[in-house]
């Protein structure tokens, strides 16, 4: 604590921070045309990141006997009775259908909590919206992040299944490619949330319209069928949808010791830094506008 | 004592605010309901009104200064610090801003009922811009003011509202501000509590930090404050030393 700070001991930055009705700008008090703008430094927010990811994550288990076990449990319960009716029932030809449904599951359980949970968190939330100032963008993404935690423990899951079905799996490098499909996941949920989140707050039918475009996807996202069993005309088709590209990466990784075809990659890459691009663009032209309506 | 003739004037400013105006829709309807909207492809919607909480703001705010706002309910004082703490954006005009700002827009603002006392510190103080270390360095202090006692890692729902709103505003006036704003929250506490405040605020006056306030307290603000501006109906009208502008203030109003 510095109580007994003497005049000036702290220099005002030169930086100064402009509000205008077209957005936020930094430099100087008196700026010119054409000038550059002052980029703010990254640090500060991370650690905004950080809390508010981990804070999110707590408060969701607070108040629960079983806590964060639930959320291991539920897609450990789906695969039981997914691989039930479909090894007993349909009898489908995959093979180590319950590691190739696992991942699936993991990957789409990150995508659905996380897109629905930051959609409203701008509602749920408005309270620290309205009456405390820090960068918005982060909430969204924060909460979105929080249920990459839940992912990772899914992960473990997966990763645990070698003791069970030590066949379905392969060590090799192509495992390196997990961490970067998981991080163009991020910066597709990031576009997306960045999206839902904000215009969710000027049209509250947006929550709905994630909820039932979400079971629709559902059935798009080669989950539990692989993508090779769809007829060629509609398979070209599935993988417009990159979550579709990720899971072929994911699996041919983990399971065959595969890397990547440039097709995959260009269906996991540009996709998602679309979405990410269109996602950012919506959030800024709106963020003023939703500001009165929350 | 603040040497204020030896620094250049340009330096000294910490706020602009340049004819500034806010206006809101308001809607009595449901705007975007689906009869509404097809009925304004046709034209037949009803228009929403506008409203403009803030028309044409214009005054600086020089490093050091205490300046009171006031002005009757919906007057724009609220909206007037939304807009400069960044909570809300002009439709109008430039505010510039520097150095490290403290909205006080609401004591316990952006307090969830589950998180737990440490955890409304940090998240708020984070919001206010401190660091990890800045956070651990300052929680005693932080806690010994706002008097939280063995009710730091217990959630905020058995939080009295008398302790949510000491927590708020310890927070805010522990975060080394530039500008402090502080919108009318010092009403809620008890009187102890309100002087604790107070000395609070002189302590960062002498150390530097300039404050806007608001209060429909005429005492404090006469007390506090060595600048006055009043709003009336989202206008400025007065922007003056204290015992004039209040005295204006009282007539007027």
């Amino acid at each position: 604590m510095n109580l007994n700070r003497t005049d000036g001991a702290r220099a005002l930055p030169d930086v100064w921070v402009h509000r205008r009705p077209a957005g936020v700008s930094y430099g100087p008090l008196v700026e010119r045309a054409g000038m550059l703008a002052v980029p703010r430094a990254v640090d500060p927010w991370l650690h905004v990141l950080l809390v508010l990811t981990r804070n999110e994550f707590r408060a969701r288990y607070r108040a629960q006997a079983l806590g964060v076990l639930w959320s291991l449990l539920s897609p450990l319960v789906m695969m039981g009775i997914l691989t039930l009716v479909f090894t007993r029932v349909f009898r489908t030809g995959v093979p180590h259908f319950p590691v190739f449904l696992l991942i699936g599951m993991a990957l789409w359980e990150w995508l659905a909590s996380g897109l629905q949970a930051a959609t409203s968190v701008f509602v749920v939330h408005a309270d620290l919206v309205k009456r405390t100032v820090f960068p918005r963008h982060l909430l969204p993404i924060a909460t979105m992040l929080s249920f990459g935690i839940n992912f990772l423990m899914e992960a473990l899951i997966v990763a645990a299944m070698v003791v069970v079905f030590p066949s379905a799996y392969r060590l090799s490098p192509a495992l390196l490619v997990v961490p970067v499909v998981l991080l163009f996941l991020v910066l597709l949920l990031t576009g997306l949330v960045m999206a839902t989140s904000v215009l969710n707050i000027i049209y509250r039918d947006v929550a709905y319209l994630v909820t039932t475009s979400l079971t629709l996807l559902y059935w798009l996202t080669p989950i539990i069928y692989p993508l090779e069993a769809v007829p060629q005309p509609w398979q070209t088709l599935l993988r417009m949808n990159p979550l579709a590209s990720m899971l072929v990466a994911l699996r041919g990784a983990v399971m065959l010791g595969q890397w990547p075809s440039p097709l995959t990659w260009v269906g996991m890459v540009v996709p998602s830094l679309l979405v990410l691009a269109i996602g950012r663009v919506i959030f800024r032209h709106y963020e003023h506008l939703a500001l009165d309506f929350v | 004592m603040i040497a204020k003739a030896e620094v250049p004037d340009e330096r000294e400013l910490i706020l602009r605010v340049d004819k500034v105006s806010k206006s809101y829709r308001r809607f009595d309807h449901q705007p975007f309901l689906l009869r509404n909207l097809a009925l304004r492809l046709v034209g037949r919607a009803p228009k929403p009104k506008e409203l403009w909480p803030l028309r044409d703001v214009c005054f600086d705010i020089r490093r050091g200064e205490t300046v009171g706002l006031v002005g009757i309910n919906g007057s724009g004082k609220s909206t007037l610090l939304r807009l400069i703490a960044g909570a809300a954006f002009p439709n109008a005009g430039h505010i510039a801003v520097r150095g490290r700002v403290a909205p006080l827009l609401a004591l316990g603002a952006g307090f969830q009922p589950d998180m737990t006392g440490r955890e409304c510190i940090e998240i708020n103080a984070t919001a206010l811009g401190l660091d990890a270390r800045e956070i651990e360095e300052r929680l005693p202090a932080i806690v010994a003011f706002a008097d939280l006692g063995s009710f730091l890692e217990t959630p905020m729902r058995y939080y009295s509202s008398g302790m949510t709103a000491r927590l708020g505003f310890s927070v805010a006036v522990h975060t080394d501000p530039d500008l402090l704003l502080v919108d009318e929250v010092l009403a809620v506490g008890d009187h102890a509590f309100q002087e604790k405040c107070i000395g609070r605020i002189e302590e960062l006056r002498r150390a530097g930090t300039t404050l806007l306030f608001v209060s429909h307290d005429a005492g404090m603000v006469r007390r506090l404050c060595d600048r006055v501006l009043w709003l009336r109906s989202g206008e400025l009208v007065a922007d003056g030393d204290p015992a004039t502008t209040l005295a204006a203030y009282e007539a007027g109003a």
